[in-house]
C-alpha cells in the first residue's frame, strides 16, 4: 500500500474524519474491550459499584433469559466510549447465538449518537418503525420535513418567542413571582436583548441546533442559556443598563434587578433553560403524551406479538425535550398493572453532566448504572494496545479486513499488515501476534496521552494518533515541508543542554531543530546522546537514527561524541544523572510529577516550562519578575558579594552601577507581559536560544543553590557568553556615555558645590585643585547671618534651598561615585566618609574647572534627559547659570548706585576723600562726648577703628563690587560672595545714619542756648562747637540726597 | 598581592585603587604623603586608610614596577600608555604577574584553574582556600583572606567571573587580551592554522593553565565564549591532530583540529 492509501484508510474508515460511523469491520478491528467498568446497582451511587468488563456486563445485564425489566444508563464523561461500548454490546448481541438473541423473540432497535438531535431521533424512530400510532408517525414526519425545509430565521424567533410565551405563562411562582415573569418576558422581547439572543452561535441558534442539527453532526451540549447570552462580547453588562435606560418600563424594572446582583444573571439562566422541554415540544409540535404513547404503544404491541425489546441509545441528548416521557415509558416494569407491556432492556448512554443535570429523573426508575471512568481506558497498556489496533488497521488492506469481518471476526484471524519499519521497531501484541506500533512508540503514545487537555480515548485517536500519523503520512508524500511530529504541550527535551546544542545546529532549518527536539523529547530519553550500538546502528536518545532518517531528519549527525557501546569509549564523559527536581516536563513522567514536591522545586519546574515556551512556542513570559531579579542579582551581585560584572575594575564607579541598576525596571526580557519603558531600560534580553540557556542557568543556579549540577558548565559557559555578548552595550548604558560622548559627571557635581557655597556666602578654597576638592566635600548650609542687598540675591538662594536634595545628591554623587569601592558595588552606597578615592580623577575635574572660572555652561549637554542620574547635576546646572547671570547683573546695579551715594557725601570714592571723612566723624563723635551727647554707641564703636584702616576696607569694597567682570558672572558670583555689596551700603547706611544725628544736636544745641544767653562764660565755649557743627552741617546739607539719606 | 609566596594577598590593593595611585603618579612626581592625602582627601589621620593607600602604593611600586621612587618621591617608571585605559592597564599588568611563577597569585590561580567542575564543588572562598592550602603543601597557609583578595584581580584579569561566593573559571577575556595583543605577530587574524600549532603558540603564554594534553575548563569555556560571540572558529578536520577541549556535554566543540581567529578579537 502506498503512503496515500494509509492516509485514505485512516480517515475514511478507521479514524474518520467526518464522525459518521465507522463501518462494522473497522469498529470490531479496532475495539478495544473495556476490562474495568464500574456497575452500580439502582440509580444511585452511594454504595460501591462492582467492577466487570464489558464481556461479563454482557453476560449479566444484557443477555436476559428471565426477561427480568433493565433500564441501564451508561455513563461518563464525553469521548469515554460510552458510544463504542453500547455499539458494541450491540454488535455482540446480534452476532449472538439464537439461543441468546433470537430476532422472532427480541426486537433490537438502536439509536446512534450521530445524528442526535430532536430532529435526528425522529428519524430514526421513523426509519426504525419504532411508531406505530399513525397520527403520531404523520406528526414526526411533518416535523422532520418541515425542519428541513423551513427558514431558519423565522425558525429561530419561533423558538425565541416559544421562550417568552413559556415565561410569561409561568404563574407557578416557584423560582420568580408571575409579576416578575411578565417583567422577563417583557426584558426578552426588547430589541436590544432579543437581537444579542439571536446572534450567531446564541442561545436561540443553541436551540434551534438542537432541535434540527444536521445527521452528519453529534450534540455535545443540551443546555440553551449561558450568562453570556445576557452580557456584551466584552463581557460587560451594557446591555442590560441600556434597556435599564430605555427599555419599557417593565423591562427597564427587570433589567435593574439583573445589576443589582451578579447572582441574577446566573439565576436568570437557570430559570430559562428549564423551560427548553416545553419549547422544544412546541417547536415540534408534539405534546407530552403523544411522546409516551410513541413507546407506549411500541411495547403493547410488541407484547401481542410475543415480543420483548432490547433498546440501545448511544446518546440520549438527542431526546432532549422528550426524555422525561421516554424515561418514564421506558421505566414502566411489564407485568402486574401494565401485563399490556412487553419486557424492555434499555441501555442508555448519557453523559456525566446530563445525568447530574437530571438525576431526579434517573435515580427512581433506573435499575443498573455502567460508569465508564478513566480506570476504564487510561492505563498506558490500554492506549497502547489500542493504538496498535488503529495503526494495524490503518496499515492493513481494507479488502482483507471487510473478508475477515465477513467471516465472522475472530480475533485470533485478525489480519495483521504487512508494513515494515525502516528499523527494528517496538510492537505490540494482538491475539499472541506482534504488531508494529511505528512511527510510535509506547512512550510517546503515553506522553501525547499525558499531554492532552481532555483525556479520553475520542482525545487520544484524534488528538494524537489521527493527528500524528496525518502530518507523518504527509511527509511521506510531499516528501518536505514535514510537520511530524507534532508537540502540541511543547514537552522539552529533558537533557536542556542538548536542546540548546540542537538549536545551534547549522544546516537545519529551526522548524527541523525544533522537530528533532520534539522526538528526542516525545519519543526518546530526553536526551541527544548517540550510541553506537553493537550491530552498528547508531540511535540518539534511544532512537535509532533510520527513523530520523525517515521522517526528514537524515541532516542530524549527534551532537558531540558517539559513544561505542562495544568499546565503551567516548569522546565525552558520561555526565551524572539530573536529580530527580531536574525532570522538565510532568508530560514526559507523569508519574514523577505527581509525587509531592517542594516549593522550590514546583517553582524550578514552572521556570523551566515558562522559559521553554517563551523560546519554542514565542509564548510571553509568566514569571519575567523573577528571571529579571536573578539576572539582577548575577549582574550586580548583592550587599555583600560580587557581581558577574567588575565593575570598578572596568572604569565604572561602582556608585554609579549599583545605584543606575538598583530598579529592576532597568532590566528587561523580550516577551514580559508588562512592556517596560524603553527610556529606563539598561539591560535587555532578547528572546534567543542563548537567552534561552543563560535564562535556565540562572534558574539552575537559584534552585541548586550554587553550580554543582549536572551540565553546570554547559550553562555557566553559555550565560557568561550572553552576558558578554551584551556588556558592552549594558555598560555603555549604565554610563550614558559612549566613544563620542562622555558625561564629565563628578565635574558637574564639584561645580555645583562650589556654586552652591559661593550662593551661600561660604568659603571654598580654589588656591589649588586637591585644595579646592578637599573643600567642596562637605555639605554646605545656609548661613543665617549673612544678608543679601538685592531681591534677586535672596531669590537665588531660595532656589538653591529649595533645591538643596538635588544638590545634596550632587554631593553624594560626587563623594561616592570618585570612591574606589573594594568589593560588592553596593557597598559603594555605604554613608562612611572614609574613603579612598579616585584622586587623579577629582583633581583633573578641579584642574579644569578652576581654569575656566568654575563657569562650563558652554560645556553642557545640549539635549540632558530628565530625572536621570547621572544628567541630574547637569541638569541642575543648566537651571542654576542663567539665575546667577541675572542677579549678578542686579547686584553690579545695586553696587553702582550705593558707590554713587557714597560720593555723594564723601567726593571721589578715594583713601584721601574717605580719610577726611572719617576723621570728621570721629571728631563729631569726639565732640558729642565732651558735651555729655549719647548718641548710638554700636555706631561710634563701628567709627573707633583709625580712619586709614577703615577707608582702607572701603576702598576694597568698592573694588570687588565695580570689578569689571560683567560678562563673568561666575566669576561676579565668587567676588560678590562675600557681601561686600551689603559692607558698603552698611557704611552708607551708618554716614547717613551720622548726619541725621549731627542735624538733631545741632537743632537742640540752638535751643539750649537761647536759654542760657544770660551766661556769659559758656559764651565762647558754645561758639566753637556751633562753629564746629555748622561746619558739618553745610557739608551734610549740600549734598541732594540729604533728603533721602534723613529718610 | 604579586608577592613571593608566601603572600596573604591582602584585599585592599584592587586594581581600581593601584590604577589610581598609578594615575597620581603619573601627574608628576609626588612624595608617598601626598599621594596618601590626594587619595583620602583629609583622612590622611584615619591609619587603617593611610595603610590601605600604602598597600596599594606598594603593589604598583614593588610588586608591578609601574611606579619607581626617586630623590623622596614617586614617579611613573613606565610609559603613561599602560596606564591609559582599564585594559591596558590589564594587559600590562597579566604581562607582568603570569611570568612570575613563585608568587602566591600565580601558584593559587594555576591551582584554581586545574580544578575544572571539581571548582562548583567548593561552595564559597573559605573552603577553596581551605581544599587548595591541604592539597597543596607550598601554599599550605593560604587561607579565605588571602583568595579574597586574589578574587578581584583574578576576574579583571579574565581568568573567570564572580558568581556571589563562587568563581566561574572562563578565560574569554584573559585569551583574548592575549589575541588581540600578541597573535599577529606569529600568525594573520582571519587565516585557519592548525589547532596543534595554536596551542604550541599559546602554551608558552598561558603559563597558569596546564594544556599540555585535554584544556582545562576555563581555557575551553573561554575558547567557546569567543567562539560564540564569532571572534574565532573552531573547527575539527579528519584525520588532523585534534585538541580536545574540557569535555561539555552539549557542546558543538569538544575538540579542534584548526583554528581561526578573527581580527575583530582586537575590539
Amino acid at each position: 500500500m502506498s503512503w496515500e492509501q494509509y492516509r485514505s484508510v485512516m480517515e475514511r474508515y478507521a479514524i474518520k474524519t467526518d464522525d459518521m460511523a465507522t463501518e462494522d469491520a473497522y469498529f470490531i478491528a479496532t475495539h478495544m474491550p473495556f476490562s474495568q467498568l464500574d456497575v452500580y446497582l439502582g440509580g444511585k451511587t452511594e454504595s460501591a459499584p462492582k467492577h466487570m468488563t464489558e464481556e461479563e456486563i454482557f453476560d449479566n445485564l444484557v443477555y436476559n433469559p428471565r426477561n427480568a425489566h433493565r433500564l441501564i444508563i451508561v455513563r461518563g464523561d464525553n469521548g469515554t466510549g460510552k458510544s463504542h461500548l453500547i455499539r458494541y454490546l450491540k454488535a455482540r448481541l446480534e452476532n449472538s447465538a439464537s439461543t441468546v438473541y433470537d430476532p422472532a423473540k427480541e426486537q433490537l432497535i438502536f439509536l446512534r449518537r450521530l445524528n442526535n438531535s430532536v430532529r435526528g431521533v425522529f428519524s430514526q424512530l421513523l426509519e426504525q418503525q419504532v411508531i406505530r400510532d399513525p397520527e403520531v408517525e404523520e406528526k414526526l414526519r411533518r416535523f422532520v420535513r418541515s425542519s428541513d425545509s423551513r427558514d431558519e430565521a423565522s425558525f429561530k424567533t419561533e423558538i425565541l418567542f416559544a421562550y417568552v410565551a413559556a415565561v410569561s405563562n409561568d404563574l407557578s411562582g416557584s423560582v420568580y413571582k408571575p409579576v416578575i415573569c411578565r417583567d422577563i418576558a417583557s426584558y426578552l422581547s426588547d430589541s436590544r436583548v432579543r437581537e444579542h439572543l439571536l446572534r450567531e452561535d446564541g442561545a436561540v441558534a443553541r436551540c434551534y441546533n438542537i432541535i434540527t442539527a444536521p445527521s452528519n453532526q453529534v450534540l455535545k451540549d443540551t443546555k440553551v442559556f449561558s450568562p453570556t447570552d445576557f452580557l456584551d462580547e466584552r463581557g460587560k453588562s451594557s446591555i442590560i443598563k441600556a434597556v435599564k435606560r430605555q427599555g419599557d418600563p417593565q423591562a427597564s424594572d427587570f433589567a435593574a434587578t439583573l445589576l443589582e446582583d451578579d447572582s441574577e444573571i446566573d439565576r436568570l439562566v437557570n430559570y430559562l433553560n428549564r423551560f427548553t422541554r416545553e419549547v422544544i415540544q412546541r417547536c415540534a409540535d408534539i405534546s407530552s403524551e403523544s411522546t409516551k404513547s410513541v413507546f407506549e404503544q411500541l411495547r403493547r404491541e410488541l407484547k401481542r406479538q410475543g415480543r420483548n425489546l432490547t433498546l440501545f441509545i448511544e446518546d440520549f441528548t438527542g431526546f432532549t425535550g422528550i426524555d422525561t416521557e421516554l424515561i418514564t415509558v421506558l421505566s414502566t416494569e411489564h407485568g402486574g398493572d401494565y401485563s399490556d407491556l412487553c419486557r424492555v432492556t434499555a441501555i442508555i448512554g448519557i453523559t456525566n453532566d446530563y445525568f447530574d443535570q437530571f438525576r431526579d429523573n434517573f435515580k427512581d426508575r433506573v435499575t443498573h448504572q455502567i460508569s465508564v471512568t478513566d480506570r476504564s481506558y487510561g492505563t498506558n497498556e490500554f492506549l497502547i494496545q489500542m493504538a496498535g489496533r488503529y495503526l494495524n488497521a490503518i496499515y492493513c488492506d481494507p479488502a482483507a479486513l471487510r473478508d475477515w469481518e465477513r467471516n465472522g471476526a475472530a480475533l485470533e484471524d485478525l489480519p495483521i499488515s504487512t508494513f515494515r519499519p525502516p528499523c527494528a521497531w517496538e510492537t505490540v501484541k494482538i491475539a499472541g501476534r506482534d504488531v508494529t506500533l511505528y512511527p510510535f512508540n509506547s512512550q510517546a503514545l503515553t506522553a501525547l496521552y499525558e499531554g492532552l487537555i481532555v483525556k479520553s480515548p475520542r482525545a487520544f485517536l484524534k488528538e494524537v494518533l489521527r493527528a500524528q500519523l496525518k502530518e507523518y503520512f504527509d511527509g511521506k508524500i510531499y516528501g518536505d515541508g514535514w510537520d511530524f511530529p507534532l508537540n502540541p504541550k511543547h514537552v522539552q527535551m529533558h537533557k536542556g543542554e542538548h536542546a540548546s546544542a540542537i538549536d545551534r545546529l547549522e544546516g537545519l532549518s529551526s522548524k527541523d531543530r525544533s522537530r528533532l527536539k520534539s522526538v528526542f523529547a516525545l519519543w526518546a530519553d530526553g536526551t541527544a546522546a548517540g550510541v553506537k550500538e553493537a550491530d552498528g546502528a547508531i540511535t540518539f536518545g534511544g532512537l535509532n537514527k533510520a527513523f530520523l532518517d525517515d521522517i526528514g531528519l537524515s541532516q542530524f549527525n549527534g551532537i558531540g561524541a558517539i559513544v561505542d557501546q562495544t568499546t565503551g569509549e567516548s569522546a565525552a564523559p558520561q555526565s551524572v544523572p539530573a536529580p530527580d527536581s531536574d525532570s522538565v516536563s510532568e508530560a514526559v513522567r507523569p508519574a514523577e510529577a505527581r509525587k509531592s514536591v517542594s516549593r522550590a522545586e514546583q517553582d524550578y519546574i514552572r521556570f523551566q516550562k515558562d522559559i521553554d515556551a517563551w523560546y519554542s512556542s514565542g509564548a510571553p513570559l509568566q514569571y519575567h519578575a523573577d528571571y529579571r531579579k536573578m539576572l539582577q542579582s548575577f549582574i550586580c551581585g548583592d550587599n555583600k558579594q560580587c557581581g558577574a560584572v567588575n565593575w570598578q575594575d572596568i572604569g565604572v564607579p561602582a556608585y554609579v552601577a549599583a545605584e543606575r541598576l538598583s530598579d529592576i525596571s532597568c532590566f528587561s526580557i523580550e516577551g514580559q507581559d508588562n512592556a517596560p519603558d524603553p527610556e529606563k531600560v539598561l539591560v535587555h534580553m532578547e528572546r534567543s536560544a542563548e537567552s534561552r540557556d543563560a535564562l535556565q542557568a540562572l534558574i539552575k543556579l537559584r534552585y541548586f543553590k550554587g553550580w554543582d549540577f549536572d551540565g553546570s558548565a554547559y550553562y555557566q559557559q553559555r550565560l557568561l557568553t550572553w552576558l558578554e555578548r551584551n556588556k558592552a552595550a549594558i555598560i555603555e548604558k549604565v554610563t550614558a556615555a559612549n566613544d563620542q560622548q562622555q558625561l564629565s559627571v563628578i565635574k558637574w557635581c564639584l561645580a555645583l558645590q562650589y556654586l552652591r557655597a559661593m550662593i551661600f556666602g561660604r568659603r571654598a578654597d580654589t588656591g589649588s585643585p586637591a585644595e579646592a576638592v578637599k573643600s567642596l566635600f562637605v555639605p554646605f548650609r545656609k548661613d543665617d547671618q549673612i544678608r543679601r542687598e538685592t531681591k534677586e540675591w535672596n531669590d537665588l538662594v531660595q532656589f538653591v534651598l529649595s533645591r538643596n536634595p538635588e544638590f545634596d545628591s550632587a554631593l553624594a554623587m560626587l563623594q561616592k561615585s570618585s570612591a574606589a569601592t573594594m568589593g560588592a558595588i553596593q557597598l559603594s552606597r555605604d554613608t562612611s566618609d572614609r574613603r579612598f578615592y579616585r584622586g587623579d580623577e577629582l583633581i583633573e575635574a578641579a584642574e579644569q574647572l578652576i581654569a575656566c572660572g568654575w563657569d562650563i555652561e558652554s560645556e553642557l549637554p545640549a539635549d540632558i534627559p530628565d530625572k536621570h542620574l547621572l544628567y541630574n547635576p547637569a541638569s541642575l546646572l543648566k537651571k542654576l547659570y542663567p539665575k546667577i547671570r541675572s542677579v549678578m547683573a542686579a547686584e553690579r546695579k545695586h553696587a553702582d548706585a550705593a558707590a554713587a551715594r557714597l560720593t555723594e557725601w564723601i567726593g571721589e570714592l578715594n583713601q584721601e576723600n574717605l580719610i577726611r571723612t572719617l576723621a570728621s566723624v570721629q571728631e563729631l563723635f569726639r565732640t558729642f562726648n565732651a558735651n555729655g551727647i549719647l548718641g548710638s554707641s554700636a555706631l561710634r564703636i563701628r567709627f573707633e577703628k583709625p580712619p586709614v584702616e577703615m577707608a582702607r576696607d572701603v576702598m576694597k569694597w568698592v573694588t570687588v563690587l565695580t570689578c569689571n567682570a560683567e560678562d563673568m558672572p561666575v566669576q561676579q558670583l565668587s567676588a560678590y560672595s562675600g557681601n561686600a555689596l551689603n559692607s558698603l551700603c552698611d557704611f552708607l547706611r551708618d554716614i547717613q545714619t551720622i548726619a541725621q544725628l549731627a542735624e538733631q544736636e545741632e537743632a537742640r544745641a540752638k535751643k539750649e542756648l537761647a536759654k542760657i544767653s544770660t551766661f556769659t562764660g559758656m559764651e565762647a565755649i558754645s561758639e566753637a562747637a556751633r562753629a564746629c557743627m555748622e561746619a558739618l552741617y553745610d557739608q551734610l546739607e549740600g549734598m541732594e540726597v540729604y533728603d533721602d539719606a534723613a529718610d | 598581592m604579586f608577592k613571593t609566596n608566601p603572600d596573604g594577598m591582602r584585599m585592599e590593593p584592587t586594581p581600581e585603587r593601584v590604577l589610581s595611585v598609578c594615575r597620581m603618579a603619573a601627574r608628576g612626581k609626588i612624595t608617598r604623603e601626598s599621594l596618601r592625602d590626594a587619595l583620602t582627601f583629609g583622612k590622611n589621620e584615619d591609619k587603617g586608610l593611610n595603610q590601605e593607600v600604602d598597600r596599594s602604593i606598594d603593589v604598583a611600586l614593588k610588586e608591578l614596577g609601574i611606579l619607581k621612587m626617586k630623590d623622596g618621591s614617586l614617579e611613573l617608571a613606565e610609559p603613561a600608555e599602560v596606564i591609559a585605559s582599564a585594559r591596558a592597564f590589564r594587559r600590562y599588568v597579566s604581562a607582568k604577574v603570569f611570568y612570575q611563577k613563585d608568587t602566591t597569585f600565580f601558584m593559587f590561580s594555576k591551582w584554581l584553574i586545574a580544578q575544572n567542575e571539581r571548582l562548583f564543588s567548593l561552595h564559597n572562598w573559605e573552603v577553596m582556600a581551605k581544599t587548595c592550602a591541604a592539597e597543596n603543601s607550598e601554599l599550605s597557609g593560604l587561607d579565605e583572606n588571602a583568595v579574597l583578595g586574589w578574587r578581584f584581580w583574578a576576574s579583571f584579569l579574565g581568568l573567570g567571573y564572580l558568581s556571589r561566593t563562587m568563581f566561574l573559571p572562563n578565560m574569554k577575556l584573559r585569551l583574548q587580551d592575549l589575541l588581540a595583543a600578541e597573535f599577529a605577530q606569529t600568525f594573520r587574524y582571519g587565516e585557519t592554522i592548525r589547532g596543534t600549532d595554536f596551542a604550541f603558540w599559546l602554551s608558552s603564554r598561558l603559563p597558569e593553565a596546564d594544556i599540555s594534553s585535554r584544556w582545562p575548563l576555563a581555557v575551553s569555556a573561554g575558547l567557546r565564549t569567543l567562539r560564540d560571540l564569532g571572534l574565532i572558529r573552531l573547527e575539527t578536520w579528519q584525520d588532523s591532530s585534534r585538541i580536545m577541549l574540557y569535555s561539555v556535554d552539549g557542546d558543538p566543540n569538544n575538540d579542534f583540529s584548526h583554528i581561526t581567529v578573527y581580527e575583530e578579537v582586537c575590539r
